[in-house]
């Protein structure tokens, strides 16, 4: 019990006619990284809808440090350590680089919208404090030489980074990871899995979807195998991707991935 | 003091304009099908068909028939114009934009309408020769009533075959459930865009000549009028064409009904009180529809 | 770069200046009116400019809570007499409290549905106003309203009237600006931009949307006050779709997301309303050809709102000492 930041029981969820997950048993220990593998429309993102609230599970439990966050809303689960990217990088085109870092700071027990408007010293120490956090970072990402860039003056890299920096800026004890090395080349991918590897410590731990296999096998400590909605095998990527069931499928999947 | 009588009295004349209502429902729908707008000039097209019908008696000396026909041909080209010249243009732009446009269409419109026709409300003769059918129990229905309750049946009727047997029918609501896949097989979204504005329109106008000889229609009517078509949209299930008709009965019999028990000066808040209930309730409408819940994202 | 304490910059002080000399200079009354009708208006277009530029709501109602803060300064301090101020106050909070009430349920529609419900909106406000005729003296509204009287002081000419109003306005348009430069206003992008990202930040898009909602209800509402105070009337006819559809189109002039475009919008648009109440029958018919001119080949307004945010957070490349700078 002890150490599981996050917790998935029996969770099934149906859309329709589809069944999107069927009895999906999941763990996530404090500092680990998990990855999630399977073909498209394996129900991969919507495990992280149900996780992040934007679903709600017609079937099963979602443990978040060990509390059923079943009845929380969306919005309050960052609260409880969750952040989450998504596939298609949500950034906001209007906000240059550093501002979509900051945003992943709002919420944090900010203050309200009188004391905004009057600009208190208390507004200005935490607008200091959020710009200090935001550039740290950028650091650690590398992209503080970009922070005043608009979104559509990056590369598809840094774009990834930005959304990475996001889900950081919200100090979360849980990052849910989208695809982050969509869209990148080998070298690319690379880099970022560096990074989400020197992120992951006991504060932080990762869950990562994505379709580079090869990436996630020395990334992770754990991988999950999903297809057609069903938890195929889970484990050590080493001895899961050796089973030929997993070869099999994941073929399939490597055919059929793309940018998303 | 209220009978039982004459809460079908009127339930009855609710119908009437509840028919009516349907029609400008149908007019949004239309338009929204194909091409995910919310025409806000809807009211004016049903304002147009009114005065221009009056206009057409009292000015050119056409008989009535002729100048109804004309008027309602005569705004659907207006709709159609107001398509090619506004709407087309503007039609990648964010959403407010194309909200403003159909504002802007609706006060060039009445706007003109005041212009051409002054602020004096009009008027048009009955339809049908004075009379009165009369149901039993005291309840009666004015010929006018029927007249209008059947002209709104049957191009209820033409309106649905059109949609679900035609071929441009048939595209028209290809082009708005699967875009890509309307292109792909040829429909071309601009044609179906240009067709949903000019019948639009041209049921609004309907809607127009039916209304005036009950009510008086004024150059500003238009906006209350789209309102209540709207609400009536909405209430019957947004999105669906027999959910506009549902409706537009149900929100016409509703208001009509309301006047027995309210001081008559609130009528017209009832749809919008009638909209802001059913959206709390059930705001999938009447009859269910996805669209709002789909439109909550 | 650096945060700045105050926002206001060097430029903004000069021309606040001149602004303030310019009703000296040019003396004439007529100009006096007209620059506080446009004021009102500004106050008016702010509170939009936050609601729709920035949490990206769309509005067509505004009106309705303008003629709220006007009847209720209207009511309170001229049918009751209490002082001015009290009923100033009051202009500001009922619309408030009613944005507040309905905001929560209406606000759960979007796009087009929200901005046929605000419509509808102004049609139940100018029932009402019709109606109640106790309260509100029904379609002819109320009469000889008192000046606003601050500290036994009358405001009754219209030079003294344009100094308050546009004293209000940028005392509005400075707190406006503090909110949207602040977490605060990314929260409403964020929300306008993406309910579900914004979900996953961890922030409310009811609540926040609700709280933009009241916020430009209070300016409206706060407009409508002195709108009361200025035109000694009020009547449920001034209030109706007309003036929700300018205040709109002030804010595309300006730009959609931008505040100091709401000022300029709003002038702007006053003039040619003014010059065109001439010709008052094509008056109409005029605004909404401009208005779909505008729409078709100037969409993004003067001030570039769409796109463009007035965030005063100083745009430079960070440099290696960003540590340095931060620190001071």
């Amino acid at each position: 019990m002890t150490g599981e930041v996050l917790q998935l029981r029996g969770v099934s969820k149906r859309f329709g006619g589809v069944c999107a997950l069927n009895g999906i048993d999941l763990s996530v220990e404090r500092g680990e990284i998990v990855a999630l593998v399977g073909p498209n429309g394996a129900g991969k993102t919507t495990l992280f809808d149900v996780v992040s609230g934007l679903e709600r599970q017609d079937l099963g439990r979602v443990l978040l440090q060990g509390r059923d966050v079943t009845a929380v809303p969306a919005h309050k689960r960052p609260d409880l350590g969750l952040a989450r990217t998504f596939q298609t990088t949500q950034s906001f085109e209007a906000l240059d680089v550093v501002e979509n870092i900051l945003v992943g700071r709002c919420r944090l027990h900010g203050p309200g919208l009188i004391r905004s408007g009057l600009r208190t010293r208390r507004v200005f120490r935490r607008e200091h404090s959020d710009l200090v956090r935001a550039f740290e970072i950028l650091e650690l990402l590398g992209l503080y030489d970009k922070a005043g860039r608009r979104m559509n003056q990056i590369s598809t890299l840094q774009r990834q980074l930005v959304s990475i920096g996001r889900g950081l800026a919200m100090e979360p004890s849980l990052l849910l990871l989208d695809e982050p090395f969509g869209g990148l080349n080998a070298e690319e991918a690379s880099k970022v899995a560096a990074i989400l590897e020197s992120l992951s410590g006991p504060d932080l731990s990762l869950l990562v979807i994505d379709h580079q296999v090869d990436l996630l096998r020395r990334l992770a400590d754990r991988l999950a195998v999903l297809r057609h909605g069903e938890m195929m095998a889970e484990g050590r990527p080493e001895e899961v991707l050796a089973r030929e069931q997993v070869e099999s499928i994941l073929a399939l999947g490597r055919d059929g991935a793309g940018a998303g | 003091m209220v009978t039982a009588a004459t809460f079908l009295q009127l339930g009855v004349s609710g119908l009437t304009s509840g028919a009516t209502y349907a029609l400008i429902a149908l007019g949004f729908i239309t338009i929204y099908r194909a091409s995910n707008i919310l025409n806000l000039a809807q009211g004016d097209f049903v304002m147009l068909g009114g005065m221009l019908t009056v206009t057409g008696m009292s000015r050119l000396g056409l008989p009535y028939p002729l100048a109804a026909a004309v008027a309602v041909m005569g705004t659907g080209l207006i709709g159609l114009l107001a398509e090619r010249l506004v709407i087309h243009p503007i039609r990648n732009k964010p959403l407010i934009i194309s909200i403003m446009a159909t504002i802007g269409i609706s006060m060039t419109l009445s706007g003109s309408a005041l212009l051409l026709f002054g602020t004096s409300p009009r008027t048009l003769p009955p339809l049908a020769p004075a009379g009165a059918v009369s149901l039993g129990g005291g309840v009666s229905v004015s010929s006018q009533a029927l007249a209008v309750l059947l002209v709104c049946l049957l191009l209820l009727a033409a309106f649905h075959a059109f949609s679900s047997r035609t071929w441009s029918g048939k595209a028209m609501e290809a082009a708005a459930t699967d875009r890509l896949g309307a292109d792909l097989v040829g429909i071309s979204r601009s044609v179906s865009r240009m067709q949903a504005f000019f019948i639009s329109a041209a049921l609004g106008a309907v809607a127009g000549v039916l209304i005036t000889p009950l009510y008086f229609m004024q150059y500003n009517a238009g906006a209350l009028l789209g309102l209540k078509g709207f609400a009536a949209a909405v209430i019957g299930g947004w999105g669906s064409y027999a959910g506009a008709v549902l409706g537009g009965l149900v929100l016409g019999v509703v208001e009509s009904l309301s006047l027995a028990v309210i001081p008559a000066g609130y009528k017209d808040a009832v749809a919008f009180v009638a909209l802001l209930a059913i959206l709390a309730v059930r705001s999938k409408g009447l009859l269910g529809s996805r669209a709002l819940e789909e439109a909550r994202k | 770069m650096r945060v700045k304490r105050v926002l206001i910059t060097r430029l903004e002080v000069y021309l606040v200046i001149l602004a303030a000399l310019l009703p000296l200079v040019v003396s004439s009354e007529p100009f006096h009116h007209v620059m506080t009708i446009a004021g009102l208006y500004a106050l008016g277009t702010l509170g939009l400019a936050v609601f729709t530029g920035f949490a990206g709501q769309i509005s067509i109602g505004h009106s309705a809570f303008l003629g709220l803060g006007a009847y209720s300064m209207a009511i309170l301090s001229g049918t009751c007499q209490l002082p001015t101020l009290a009923g100033l106050a009051a202009s500001g909070l009922v619309p408030g409290l009613a944005a507040w009430g309905i905001g929560r349920q209406l606000l759960k529609l979007r796009e087009y549905f929200l901005a046929l419900a605000t419509i509808g909106l102004v049609q139940i406000f100018q029932v009402l106003a019709t109606e109640l005729e106790g309260l509100t003296g029904g379609v002819e509204g109320l009469f000889n309203l008192p000046w606003l009287s601050v500290f036994g002081f009358q405001l009754d000419r219209p030079l003294e009237q344009v100094y308050l109003v546009w004293g209000v306005v940028y005392l509005a348009f400075l707190f406006g600006r503090n909110l949207c430069s602040s977490g605060y206003g990314r929260a409403f992008q964020v929300v306008a931009s993406s309910e579900d990202t914004a979900r996953t930040l961890g922030l409310s898009p009811e609540a926040l949307k609700t709280r933009a909602f009241v916020f430009s209800a209070v300016y409206a509402g706060l407009a409508g006050g002195l709108y009361a105070c200025i035109f000694a009337s009020v009547s449920p006819e001034a209030f109706g779709l007309d003036m929700s559809v300018m205040l709109v189109l002030m804010l595309i002039v300006g730009g959609v997301g931008s505040l100091p475009g709401a000022l300029a919008g709003s002038v702007l648009i006053t003039w040619l309303d003014i010059w065109l109440s001439g010709y008052q029958q094509y008056s109409l018919a005029v605004f909404g050809l401009i208005l779909l001119l505008l729409l078709i080949f100037f969409p993004e307004g003067i001030f570039r709102g769409i796109g463009a945010r007035w965030i005063d957070i100083v745009r430079s490349y960070a440099r290696e000492d960003w540590r340095k700078e931060l620190r001071r």
